[in-house]
């Protein structure tokens, strides 16, 4: 191997790139303020998860609350990366937060012959409901799982026995009690009083029950109204009215469809906005003057905006990865249209901003998702083929295109009909329609094969990650079949580990295969 | 129309614009100091499209107007020369040394105090003061006047005012759009032309405390307007929502698109003038806006946001590259015509400019311009260009009968003067339809005087809307067709005035009166976007259902 000081400030700066495009963005939860004055998203960094509280206008300074979910029952786990599973404003200055529920098993117990066995008790579950006022202080958890342990029915003799813990049953009736922990869920807000969470607990002794916790004291009593449980995607909650408010619809254009007449006006209005972007409103404030929405699509990893009715503004206030500059991403450009005999073929085309060829070579990418899943309108990994000086098409399948091992022909037809309309669309960025390759994973990763396979003439060589096992056999294809790199489970992008050994062998293999495409990236290695 | 100062010399900066926006006094033209009280010598130079009148020593002179032309130089660095105001006729600049006298004259004393015991208010003078330096614009030209201390004047110092660039951008034709100009204006006053030209200093983002927290925090939550709406069209701009904080975001972004087109990178900053280019001539497209940029209308707005820390915390300098060399001049004792024609020309335009700011005043500057004109005019100068600010001077004065004793003889001289042919042709038609219905046509021959001068003015530039208009309504009123060309040359009209329904509207009409009805509907679609009075609005709907309507009713 011959690594010059050259090589070596590329090769960091290959994986500084790799490190920022795969890095997980923000904001993976974010919360508006009833008031709509006040935002709170979520921060990962270096493995640990912040709260970032910010004021839509006027910002000031930014309040960071580190969220450190209870670790001290399993203080001897190596601690893993914290994930919230609720994120909501109460009332205009407090903010609850639920860091993502974990389930600790209790060491096996050993009876009286001296044989293991499991433990009767827990396990223990680990699910605080947090609180944090706007400006930082009086943060703390408001209720956790333990503090609605049960007992079974036959351990409660009295009337009395009703309000004692699972402990103090043990010590006034000088034996052990079996306890357990139910799981604990957040309903919501009583819609009179937003001071009043309402939870349920589930999953233990008794039957699922609500409980009403008053934030401003702590007080829990058993809560006997009706509040729906919120149901989960893709249904669009209304936490004001308590009520499913739209539906979330997948598809090429992704799009909610809206049950409330003035969220569906809204929407109406920010498309508008953001023209050829998908607009997604993920929450309101109470009287609906300010609606807190999501934007993706183009060559941006997407952004969060605050818009304000009475002013018309569109107030950014954070994009999901801000180390990524928008101008020096690959311009990324969505597509679609309509084949022979109706098919609708939809995709992604990346193209390089500093091509290494002129033209530059293609690299088709099928999805890895069955039919009916989509490509998402940022990928990283396009932008790391880009980075290397290919255009890169992303194809999303189409409706109702199944894949057997047999066929997928449908599939590489589709891919090469995409082929021809972007050359045939796009006279003034061509691309060389001699050094096109393929790539896919699991579903896609076949499918990349069977392009190889069926279309030898079009595709030049492929990269096939993952292949269902039950498909491998037929991978290998006749004589006069082009090369593909086959890379077994584990060569996966999401691992930073094992991301920068992926994609340098993938740049080898493709510099080795597609004829003369003999450009050297990053540092230089021999490859055997 | 008529404007307020345009040149600043520095410092003090901008001082007239600064006493326009605070003082409650009426700013008037000086009174320039008549040739028979005051020994200075004039000189004069013409060089750069401009004429210098300058009372102010040669040396002076001349380091004023090597100045200038530097700064106009620089400023066709940063706005293309091709959209600027562009105009056959010599601006005018008048230089004035501040020790000489500058007061009201007793005529105009006079006149005020007799307006003020009139009203009933105390005749203290107060309300009135007379501008340093004024720039006054008319339809085909502009003058300056300039005092200068020539104790502390250093040509380096001299500044272009923003207004008088945001003038220059406005006469441009076709309009370029107001995003364009505001912007533009904006970020001329953020440059800085002296030392290291061009280097624009950092951004004012609304305050300097906001400005000074993005710098510091470039993830801070800012609002900008989406691409749709920082280009809409005047008519929608009339129509959004009027919210202050919308008003002051509009007007920042304004100028950080301008800025963030200028400063990264030559392919930006030419795609910056092919999309000013074409927004001049139609309403922007998400298209028109991709053909020129490379990317859609969202991305701008992420790329304008992703500029903005960086805008607000450093300065950007514009590299000028090689300039030519200045244009060589020589600073020469004025000749009795070029006193006469250029002073005549300013006190000319101070006539317009008192009528509208303090008409009882009116009366003093008419006479004076007459003086200074009929002096050299009696003298024995019958030169086209002084008979023309003469005809031009009788219409500012309301004598249009008198007018036309001097711009006829003007126009057979071949005076380059669209204005002057534009007034004869005006006086003429309304001789013409003088007592005549307003349904009567008339015969080409009829009208042939009157369009001849108009296609006189077409050959000249600036082109003026109003030559158009007066060519529409004439072919409307003609009995015979206009000939290809005619139908041309309206057709010329309306793509530059395609933002001027006022124009549009009566192109419309002389097409549609000789039955062109689909160049008719293409003109009134071109306009259908911008900003119109009420007349206008309603003749255009109701000569659109004309147009709507089977071809006989037509008219």
């Amino acid at each position: 191997m011959c690594v010059c000081g050259v090589g070596l400030a590329r090769a960091a700066s290959f994986d500084a790139r790799l490190e920022a495009l795969f890095r997980p963005p923000l904001g993976d939860l974010i919360a508006l303020s009833p008031d709509g004055q006040r935002v709170a998203y979520t921060l990962p960094t270096a493995g640990k998860l912040t709260i970032v509280i910010l004021n839509v206008e006027n910002p000031g300074r930014k309040r960071t609350i580190p969220v450190d979910a209870d670790r001290d029952v399993a203080g001897n786990e190596e601690p893993s990366p914290v994930h919230l599973r609720f994120l909501r404003w109460a009332t205009a200055d407090r903010l609850i937060y639920a860091p993502a529920e974990r389930v600790v098993p209790l060491p096996p117990v050993t009876d009286k012959s001296g044989r293991s066995a499991p433990n009767p008790d827990g396990p223990m579950i680990l699910a605080p409901i947090m609180a944090v006022d706007a400006d930082g202080r009086q943060r703390g958890t408001v209720v956790d799982a333990r503090d609605f342990q049960e007992t079974p029915a036959d351990a409660v003799r009295s009337m009395a026995d009703l309000l004692r813990t699972p402990q103090e049953l043990s010590a006034v009736y000088k034996e052990p009690v079996h306890w357990r922990m139910p799981h604990l869920d957040v309903v919501g807000f009583l819609p009179d009083d937003r001071n009043q969470l309402v939870v349920e607990t589930h999953g233990a002794y008794s039957m699922p029950v609500k409980h009403l916790v008053d934030l401003r004291v702590g007080n829990v009593r058993e809560f006997g109204g009706a509040l729906a449980t919120p149901p989960g995607e893709p249904q669009v909650f209304d936490w004001f009215r308590h009520q499913v408010a739209g539906e979330r619809q997948e598809g090429v254009h992704p799009t909610t469809l809206w049950r409330d007449e003035d969220l569906g006006r809204l929407q109406r209005q920010l498309e508008g906005k953001f023209p050829r972007r998908a607009v997604e409103i993920l929450e309101w404030s109470d009287t609906h003057a300010r609606v807190l929405f999501r934007v993706t699509g183009g060559s941006d990893p997407g952004r969060v905006f605050v818009f304000q009715r009475l002013e018309d503004l569109v107030v950014e206030i954070l994009q999901r990865a801000p180390w990524l500059e928008t101008a020096k991403l690959n311009p990324t450009r969505f597509f679609e249209f309509d084949g022979a005999g109706g098919a609708h073929h939809s995709g992604y085309l990346t193209w390089p901003l500093k091509p290494r060829l002129t033209p530059p070579p293609l690299l088709v990418m099928f999805a890895s998702a069955p039919p009916g899943r989509f490509q998402p309108a940022f990928d990283p990994e396009a932008q790391v083929f880009a980075d290397r000086g290919f255009a890169v098409v992303r194809l999303n399948q189409r409706d109702g295109a199944g894949v057997t091992p047999d066929n997928g022909r449908e599939a590489v037809d589709d891919a090469r009909t995409a082929i021809e309309w972007i050359a045939a669309r796009n006279p003034e960025r061509p691309f060389d329609g001699k050094r096109v390759a393929t790539l896919g994973r699991g579903l896609g990763g076949y499918l990349a094969a069977r392009a190889l396979q069926l279309q030898p003439a079009v595709f030049r060589s492929g990269i096939v990650i993952d292949a269902p096992a039950e498909w491998r056999p037929k991978l290998a294809g006749p004589a006069g079949t082009p090369d593909h790199l086959t890379l077994e489970s584990g060569s996966t992008a999401e691992q930073p580990e094992s991301r920068v050994s992926l994609y340098r062998k993938i740049e080898d293999f493709l510099n080795l295969h597609l004829p003369s495409y003999a450009v050297k990236i990053g540092a230089t290695t021999e490859v055997p | 129309m008529l404007g307020i100062v345009a040149l600043g010399v520095f410092p003090p900066a901008n001082a007239a614009e600064s006493s326009v926006a605070s003082a409650p006094a009426v700013l008037l033209p000086p009174m320039l100091v008549e040739e028979s009280k005051s020994s200075a010598p004039w000189f004069y130079v013409n060089v750069g499209g401009t004429e210098f009148l300058s009372r102010c020593s040669e040396n002076t002179t001349e380091e004023f107007v090597y100045a200038w032309l530097a700064r106009m130089q620089l400023m066709r660095v940063l706005v293309p020369e091709e959209f600027l105001a562009h105009t056959d006729i010599p601006a005018v600049c008048v230089l004035y040394a501040q020790d000489l006298d500058q007061r009201l004259s007793a005529e105009i004393q006079h006149e005020l105090e007799a307006a003020a015991k009139g009203k009933g208010d105390s005749p203290d003078g107060a309300r009135v003061n007379l501008a340093p330096n004024m720039r006054l614009g008319d339809r085909d030209m502009h003058a300056t006047i300039v005092y200068i201390d020539e104790a502390t004047f250093q040509g380096a110092q001299l500044g272009i005012s923003s207004s008088h660039v945001r003038y220059l951008l406005q006469g441009r034709v076709p309009d370029l759009p107001a995003w364009l100009v505001e912007g533009v204006e904006r970020v001329w006053r953020g440059a800085e032309f002296t030392v290291d030209p061009i280097t624009l200093r950092p951004l004012l983002w609304h305050s300097q405390d906001e400005s000074e927290e993005l710098a510091s925090d470039a993830m801070r939550p800012r609002a900008l307007l989406p691409a749709s709406e920082l280009f809409a069209s005047d008519l929608a701009r009339a129509k959004e929502n009027q919210n202050p904080r919308r008003l002051q975001t509009r007007a920042a972004e304004q100028e950080l698109f301008v800025r963030w087109a200028l400063a990264s990178g030559e392919a930006t900053h030419a795609a910056l003038w092919r999309f000013a280019a074409r927004a001049a001539e139609g309403p922007v497209t998400e298209e028109s806006f991709e053909a020129c940029f490379g990317f859609d209308f969202a991305e701008l707005r992420d790329r304008l946001s992703d500029y903005l820390p960086s805008a607000v915390a450093n300065s950007k300098r514009i590299d000028p590259g090689t300039l030519p060399d200045l244009p060589r001049f020589k600073v020469a004792r004025a000749t009795p015509n070029e006193i006469a024609r250029v002073r005549g020309e300013w006190e000319r335009l101070a006539i317009w400019h008192v009528q509208r700011r303090l008409p009882q005043a009116r009366e003093p500057y008419i006479a004076q311009a007459r003086r200074t004109l009929r002096r050299a005019y009696h003298a024995g100068d019958h030169d086209p260009r002084l008979l023309a600010i003469m005809g031009l001077c009788e219409i500012d004065a309301g004598n249009p009968a008198g007018a036309r004793e001097f711009l006829e003889p003007a126009l057979e001289g071949g005076v380059v003067r669209p204005s002057a042919y534009y007034e004869v042709a005006r006086l003429r038609f309304a001789e013409l339809r003088n007592g005549a219905p307003e349904t009567k046509r008339f015969s080409a021959a009829e009208l042939a005087p009157v369009i001849q001068p108009l296609q006189r003015a077409l050959t000249q530039a600036p082109p003026l809307a109003e030559v158009f208009v007066l060519l529409a309504e004439t072919w409307a009123r003609c009995d015979e067709s206009p000939g290809a060309v005619d139908f041309a040359e309206l057709g010329t009209g309306a793509r530059l005035f395609a933002r001027r329904p006022s124009v549009a509207w009566p192109i419309a009409q002389a097409f549609a009166r000789h039955g062109k009805k689909a160049e008719a509907i293409t003109v009134l679609d071109a306009c259908a976007a911008c900003l119109t009075d009420e007349k206008t609005s309603a003749g255009i709907t109701r000569l659109r259902a004309e147009l709507s309507a089977p071809p006989s009713l037509v008219r």
